[in-house]
């Protein structure tokens, strides 16, 4: 089960941004005029399909002079933006 | 080895997540241990469903357990050849700005898994992963 909700000035991302979500995700993002600040504090899981969503908001925000953050991931899916070589990129908290 | 065959849809996800729980469930193993290998069937799976739209066949998925290693097969048929042990040509030192993020499938089962292996015979693709969850 995955949930994406503008909560204030965040967005909140939660349980599993996985393939079969990346598109209502995207839907939602591309929604949001930015800055952007994701909180993954419930976020459970991210596969590729996830980090793609993020590498096309995170191009978005840049190419507007905007910034894109993401705080309290869990070790697991910092591993995956590990494994995708975006966390020495990316602007986590 | 247990198998269970699913819908070759995105939306065969969330079964297939029960699926693999459930086995590890089943022999005492936590699932927070088994995150890279819920990474490596969706990696997988979701190829398969991208890559073989010609098939009309359900994806197969076995896993076997011989600790302290996970053994997760999945079986395509009906299939044109798709070698995932292949280079995934992702270079993670690029600027973002000039990456594309579907070639991450691959690079992520790559880094996913101790072992990947590769066959295709009468147009069925085998991918065997094993991955230690000591």
């Amino acid at each position: 089960m995955f949930d994406i909700r503008v909560e204030g000035g965040r967005v909140v991302l939660a349980g599993r941004f996985d393939a079969a979500e990346s598109e209502r995700a995207k839907r939602v993002l591309d929604g949001i005029p930015g800055p952007i600040t994701l909180d993954c504090s419930r976020l459970e899981y991210i596969s590729s399909a996830g980090i793609g969503v993020v590498m096309h908001t995170y191009k978005r925000m840049t190419k507007n002079g905007l910034t894109l953050t993401l705080s309290h991931l869990n070790p697991n899916v910092r591993n995956t933006f590990r494994y995708a070589g975006l966390d020495r990129v990316l602007s986590i908290t | 080895m247990t198998e269970r065959r699913f819908d070759r849809d995105v939306r065969s996800l969330a079964p297939i997540v029960d699926f693999v729980n459930e086995f590890l469930a089943a022999r005492g193993l936590a699932a927070e241990r088994a995150y890279d290998v819920h990474l490596i069937v969706e990696e997988l799976f979701t190829n398969m469903v991208k890559y073989s739209r010609e098939s009309r066949e359900r994806i197969e998925i076995g896993l076997e357990w011989s600790a302290p290693e996970l053994t997760v097969r999945l079986r395509d048929f009906d299939v044109e050849p798709f070698d995932v042990t292949r280079p995934a040509g992702v270079d993670v030192n690029r600027p973002i700005d000039e990456r594309d993020p579907g070639g991450l499938v691959l690079h992520f089962v790559q880094q996913a898994a101790d072992a990947l292996e590769y066959a295709w015979a009468s147009r069925t693709s085998t991918i065997t992963v094993r991955k230690r969850l000591d």
